[in-house]
C-alpha cells in the first residue's frame, strides 16, 4: 500500500503540498539560511515543471543523494555558528526540499506532509504574533485540504474544504478543553536555543549602542497593573546593571557574575525587604532569547511558581533562569520609595570604583580641578549635571562617531549625543571623583494602552546612572533629564521633536494622524489580550480557572472533575455522530408520508414494501373508513403535486398535507 | 500445518462467524475494523513531538496546535467509520472461465439517493493478495470487477474481498473482509487437437464420415448455375477446360460421444476434450461426454457446453484439484 504511486503531472495535492511548504519556507526567513529557502525554492520550482508536464521525470535519486551530500556538508560547517535549535531546523528544511524533489509515491507525500507541519509548529518558537498566528493556520487549513485530495482526488475542492471545515470546527472545541484543562507542565529538559534571536538590550553598552534600539518599535513588555499606573517619572524599568568601564564600553562585571554564579550554586537569593506604597503588575516580557527581566525597583517577584524561574541578583535586577524563548509572564511587586542600601556597600563601592588604565585625559584633569573646588558629593554633581545645562547639551538620536577618548570628545568637543553619552559620561565623571557609580539599561516610561496597562517598546531603551551617596545607598541620577527634559517627561517622540530631529521612519507623518493612531492602539490592545490570555496561559492561570470553577480544589473534586470532563467530551461526540441526533436531511413532505405510513400500516397491517404510494393508497382502500380514505386521497394528491409539480406552491401545499396527515390520525382513530 | 497457516485458519472461522457469507452486504458496526494506518502512528508521534517541543519552549500556542491535531484526529476517527460504513456492496456471481484466464467478479457499490454517498478512495483485493485495486468512489461508476488469477481447471470458492479506505485524512484503515459466496467455475485449458467422436454405445471405431461443406477440398465435379462463383475452378477455366466447380468436404454434423484419450497425462487429456467441446459446440454438432463413470449425455447448444466443461472441470485429478 506504502509503495503507491502518485500521479505526476496534474496533481493538485502534490502541487499544493509544495506551494505551501514554500509559503511556510518564506515566513522561516529568520531562521533559515538563505541557500536552504533557494534550495526550497528549486525544489518547488521542480515540481511546478513536473505538474505543468514540462517534463515528466522526477530528477534521479543519484542526483538527488549528491545534492543531499553536498548540503549536508555545507550544513554541517555552518552548523557550529548555527547552534543545535537552528540547525536542526534547516535540516529539517534542507531534507524537505530534497524529499519534494524525488516526490513520487504516497509514503514521500505522507512524509513531507508531517515536516511541513511540523515545521509550522516550529514557525512559533520564531513568532507568535496574532497576524503570524493567523497566517499559520491558514497554511494548516491549506495543508489538511492537501491532504484530503490526495485521498478523495474525485471529489470537487469545495466539498472537500466543507467537509474539512466542519471536522475541525468539531475538533476546535476539543482543542481548547484539551488546551484549558490538561495540566500545563513546566519544560521537561533544557532546550538548545537560537543564538541569532536575541534582541533588546546587550550585556555591555557602547555609547551609541541604544539609539539603534530607538529606530524599532518592537514590542518588549507589557504590564497589567493592579494599582494605579506610576507616574511617568517613577518609570523606570531596571533591567541590567553594568559596573565596568574599559574607557569605551560598560558591560556586567566579571566579579558581579562570579558572585551571582557562587550565590546561585548556594541557593542563597538576595531578598530585600521592602515595605510602604508599592506598585502591584504583572510583565508579560515578549521573548528576546536573553536572560533579563524587567522591573521598577525595588522589585519582589511575588508568583509562587515564577518565584523558582527568577533569581533576584544583588544589583537588584531581575534574570530568568532560562532564556526568554517565548513570552514569559510574571507577578511582581515594586516598592519605589524604599532606599537600596540593603547590599553589601563596601563591595559595591569597590567595584564601582573601577576606572580604565588610560584614556580620557582631558576629563580627568576637568573633574580633579572641579572635585577640588567642590569637595561635597551632592555639590560636586550638581555642577556635574548642571555642567550640561551650561554648555547647551544637545539631545539627538545621531551623534557623530567619537572613536578616540569618547568622553573627552563627547564632553568638550560634540556636546552632543544621547543617553548612553550622558550616563557614561556621567559615571565615569563620579568615579573619577571618588564616588562609587554604575551604569543602568532598562527602558523608560511606556505608552498606556489600557487603563492599567502600559506597553513598553524597544524605542523606549533608556539608560541612567546610580551613584551610591553615603547611608542612603544607591541613588538614581538621570543626566538625560536634565539636559532633555521632554525625554523623560513624555517620551522619545517628544524629545525629538523638540530638537527639530526625528525618528529616521517614513510613518512618522502617520503616528500623529488621529485614525491612525487609534489603530494602532486597538492593535497594541489585540496584541496585549492574545498575550495575556492565550500566550501567556500558563499552570497558574489554569490552578485559578479551576478554583474559579470549583472553588477550593481537593482531590476528590479534581477527579470528579475530570471524569465530568470526559463525559461531557463523549457527549459532545455523541451529538456530532450519532444519527438520532443529527438533523433530518429527507425533505418535509416525505417525511409527513412516511409518518402517515407508519400510522396507517400500524392500523391496517398492510405494508407498503416498495408499491407506488397510489398503488398503496388502493390497496388500503377497502379497509378504511370514508372519512380516512378522503384524508389519505388528499394527502396523496398533495405529495404528488409537491413532487412532480415544482416548488412554486409547495408551502402551501405542505401546509394541506399536514393538516391532511393529522385528519387522516383523527379518522383512523375514531374508526377504530 | 505451520504457525502462519493455523493462524489464519483461525482468522477465518472466526470472520465466518462475525461476518457471515452473503450476496450483499450493508456494512455494520460488526463488519467494519479500524486502525490507525502507518501514516496515523506517524501523525501521532508528531503530536508528540509538538507537544515536547511546546513544553520545553513554553509555547502555548505549539501546544494548541498539537491538542488541535489529536482533536481533529479523534473527529477523524467517527467520520472515517462513518464513511465506511455507509458502503453497501452487492457482487454478481461470477462467471466461468478457462484455466489460465482470470475471472472477474463484478461488484456494485449502491449509492441510494436518499443516504449520503461514500466518498473516497477504497482499495479492493482478494484476502491476504498485495496489489489492490484503486476505485474511486466520488468519479468511478459505482461497478467495477475484482481479477481472479486462476491456474488450474476446479470448482474454487472464492476468497474473502478485502475492501480498505483511508479517507478522509489517512489516519485511520477502515477495512472489511466479505465473503461473496461465490464459487467459480475453471474449465481446463483448451489443448488444440483432432475432433474425434466415438459412438455412443460402441467403443473405438471412428465413426466420421465426410459431408459437402467447404473447409477440405474434395473432388471437382460439373458447374451448376446458381453455385457461387468463388467455388468454381478458374484455373480449369483459364486453361480452356470445361466450367467445372470444386466441391469441398466437412466432417457431418454427427451424433457421438467425447472419451478421454488413453496414454496421456490426465490434464492434457482433459484439455484436449476441452478443445473439442468447444470445437463441436460451435458446429452445433449433438455429442455427449463420458469420463470414466461421470457421463454426460447427448445434447447440443450454450447449456450442455457448459455441463460438459464442468465435468470436465470437476473431474478427479493428481492432486492438483480441490
Amino acid at each position: 500500500m506504502s509503495a503507491l504511486r502518485l500521479p505526476i503531472a496534474g496533481h493538485i495535492a502534490s502541487m499544493t503540498l509544495a506551494l505551501v511548504f514554500l509559503t511556510v519556507t518564506l515566513t522561516l526567513y529568520s531562521p533559515l539560511q538563505l541557500w536552504v529557502m533557494l534550495l526550497a525554492l528549486c525544489a518547488v520550482l521542480v515540481r511546478m515543471a513536473l505538474y505543468a508536464g514540462w517534463y515528466n521525470r522526477a530528477p534521479s535519486s543519484r542526483t538527488i543523494n549528491l545534492l543531499a551530500l553536498l548540503s549536508g556538508v555545507t550544513l554541517a560547517w555552518f552548523s557550529t555558528d548555527l547552534g543545535l535549535l537552528l540547525s536542526m531546523i534547516n535540516l529539517l528544511a534542507m531534507a524537505c526540499s530534497l524529499k519534494l524533489m524525488l516526490m513520487t509515491r504516497r509514503k514521500d507525500f505522507l512524509q513531507l506532509f508531517a515536516s511541513t507541519l511540523f515545521l509550522i509548529g516550529c514557525g512559533f518558537i520564531f513568532s507568535q504574533s496574532l497576524v503570524n498566528t493567523v497566517m499559520y493556520l491558514a497554511l494548516l487549513a491549506v495543508l489538511l485540504l492537501a491532504l484530503t485530495a490526495l485521498f478523495s482526488p474525485g471529489r470537487s475542492l469545495t466539498r472537500q474544504a466543507r467537509s474539512l471545515a466542519v471536522s475541525s470546527a468539531q475538533a476546535l472545541p476539543i482543542a481548547i478543553i484539551l488546551f484549558l484543562l490538561l495540566p500545563h507542565l513546566s519544560p521537561l529538559w533544557k532546550m538548545p536555543t537560537a543564538k541569532s534571536s536575541t534582541t533588546g538590550l546587550a550585556e555591555s553598552v557602547t555609547p551609541g549602542d541604544i539609539a539603534n534600539l530607538s529606530q524599532s518599535d518592537e514590542l518588549v513588555f507589557n504590564a497589567t497593573f493592579d494599582s494605579p499606573l506610576p507616574m511617568r517619572q517613577e518609570r523606570y524599568w531596571r533591567a541590567i546593571t553594568l559596573e565596568h568601564f574599559d574607557g569605551r564600553t560598560w558591560s556586567v562585571s566579571p566579579t558581579r557574575k562570579q558572585i551571582r554564579n557562587q550565590y546561585q550554586l548556594l541557593n542563597r537569593e538576595f531578598e530585600p525587604a521592602a515595605s510602604g506604597r508599592a506598585f502591584t503588575y504583572q510583565v508579560i516580557a515578549e521573548a528576546t532569547g536573553q536572560r533579563w527581566l524587567y522591573a521598577i525597583d525595588i522589585a519582589q517577584v511575588t508568583d509562587q511558581g515564577r518565584g523558582n524561574e527568577i533569581w533576584q541578583g544583588a544589583d537588584y535586577q531581575l534574570i530568568a533562569r532560562r532564556p526568554l524563548m517565548s513570552k514569559m509572564a510574571y507577578d511582581v511587586k515594586s516598592y519605589p520609595d524604599v532606599q537600596l542600601n540593603q547590599t553589601l556597600l563596601t563591595l559595591d563601592s569597590r567595584l564601582n570604583l573601577q576606572l580604565p588604565v588610560k584614556g580620557n585625559p582631558a576629563t580627568q584633569r576637568w573633574v580633579s580641578q572641579l572635585r577640588q573646588r567642590y569637595p561635597g558629593d551632592a555639590a560636586f554633581i550638581q555642577q556635574l549635571l548642571g555642567y550640561f545645562v551650561q554648555e547647551g547639551f544637545r539631545y539627538t538620536l545621531s551623534p557623530d562617531p567619537m572613536p578616540l577618548n569618547p568622553v573627552d570628545a563627547f564632553l568638550f568637543d560634540k556636546q552632543a549625543g544621547f543617553c548612553t553619552h550622558y550616563a557614561s559620561a556621567m559615571a565615569y565623571s563620579l568615579r573619577l571623583a571618588g564616588i562609587p557609580a554604575r551604569i543602568v539599561t532598562g527602558y523608560h516610561g511606556g505608552e498606556p494602552i489600557q487603563e492599567n496597562v502600559l506597553s513598553v517598546r524597544q524605542y523606549d531603551a533608556h539608560a541612567w546612572v546610580e551613584a551610591i551617596i553615603d547611608d542612603r545607598g544607591w541613588v538614581r541620577f538621570d543626566p538625560t533629564s536634565v539636559v532633555s527634559p521632554a525625554r523623560v517627561s513624555f517620551g522619545l517622540q517628544q524629545a525629538l521633536e523638540e530638537n527639530g530631529d526625528t525618528l529616521n521612519s517614513p510613518f512618522d507623518g502617520l503616528y500623529s494622524m488621529p485614525l491612525f493612531g487609534s489603530v494602532r492602539l486597538f492593535l497594541a490592545n489585540t496584541d496585549y489580550l492574545w498575550s495575556r490570555w492565550v500566550l501567556g496561559f500558563d499552570a497558574d492561570m489554569q490552578q485559578n480557572l479551576l478554583q474559579k470553577l470549583l472553588g477550593e480544589l481537593t482531590p476528590r473534586k479534581l477527579l470528579l472533575f475530570f471524569l465530568a470532563v470526559v463525559g461531557g467530551l463523549a457527549l459532545l461526540l455523541a451529538s456530532y455522530f450519532l444519527p438520532r441526533w443529527q438533523p433530518n436531511t429527507r425533505p418535509e413532505h416525505y417525511q409527513v408520508i412516511d409518518r402517515a405510513e407508519q400510522l396507517l400500516t400500524k392500523h391496517t397491517g398492510i405494508k407498503r414494501v416498495n408499491q407506488p404510494l397510489h398503488a398503496y393508497q388502493q390497496t388500503l382502500t377497502p379497509h378504511l373508513s370514508p372519512a380516512s380514505c378522503h384524508a389519505l386521497k388528499t394527502l396523496v394528491q398533495d405529495f404528488e403535486h409537491i413532487e412532480y409539480a415544482g416548488k412554486a406552491f409547495s408551502k402551501a401545499r405542505l401546509k394541506a398535507m399536514k393538516r391532511a396527515r393529522r385528519d387522516l390520525t383523527k379518522a383512523l382513530r375514531s374508526s377504530s | 500445518m505451520t504457525l502462519r497457516a493455523h493462524w489464519q485458519a483461525r482468522t477465518l472461522r472466526w470472520l465466518q462467524q462475525r461476518i457471515p457469507p452473503s450476496r450483499h452486504y450493508s456494512l455494520n458496526l460488526k463488519s467494519v475494523f479500524i486502525f490507525p494506518s502507518w501514516f496515523g502512528w506517524g501523525y501521532l508521534l508528531m503530536c508528540g513531538c509538538l507537544f515536547i517541543l511546546g513544553t520545553n519552549y513554553q509555547n502555548n500556542l505549539m501546544l494548541l496546535l498539537c491538542y488541535f491535531l489529536l482533536a481533529l484526529m479523534l473527529i477523524t476517527l467517527f467520520t472515517s467509520y462513518q464513511n465506511f460504513a455507509r458502503l453497501t456492496i452487492r457482487a454478481t456471481p461470477v462467471k466461468p472461465v478457462y484455466a489460465g484466464e482470470p475471472a472477474m467478479l463484478a461488484l456494485m457499490v449502491r449509492t441510494d439517493a436518499d443516504e449520503k454517498p461514500v466518498h473516497g478512495q477504497i482499495e479492493v483485493t482478494w484476502w491476504q493478495q498485495p496489489a489492490p485495486l484503486t476505485v474511486d468512489l466520488d468519479s468511478h461508476p459505482p461497478h467495477f470487477s475484482l481479477p481472479y488469477v486462476t491456474q488450474t481447471r476446479g470448482i474454487i470458492k472464492l476468497p474473502r474481498v478485502t475492501i480498505s479506505s483511508l479517507f478522509p485524512l489517512g489516519l485511520y484503515r477502515c477495512w472489511t473482509h466479505l465473503d461473496f459466496q461465490q464459487t467459480l467455475t475453471v474449465y481446463p485449458r483448451p489443448i488444440p487437437c483432432q475432433v474425434t467422436l466415438y459412438p455412443e454405445d460402441d467403443e473405438g471405431s471412428d465413426t466420421s464420415s465426410e459431408q459437402p461443406g467447404h473447409d477440405d477440398f474434395y473432388a471437382l465435379r460439373g458447374y451448376q448455375v446458381g453455385e457461387p462463383l468463388q467455388r468454381i475452378a478458374w484455373k480449369n477455366i483459364a486453361k480452356g477446360g470445361d466450367w467445372v466447380s470444386k466441391t469441398f468436404s466437412q466432417p457431418q454434423r454427427q451424433t457421438g460421444c467425447l472419451r478421454m484419450s488413453g496414454g496421456e497425462p490426465v490434464e492434457t487429456a482433459l484439455g484436449k476434450l476441452a478443445f473439442q467441446v468447444i470445437a463441436l459446440s460451435e458446429q452445433g454438432a449433438y455429442f455427449g461426454l463420458h469420463l470414466g463413470h461421470i457421463k454426460v449425455p447427448l445434447g447440443s447448444g450454450d447449456a450442455h457446453k457448459h455441463q460438459c466443461l464442468c465435468a470436465l472441470a470437476r473431474f478427479p485429478g493428481l492432486g492438483a484439484v480441490p
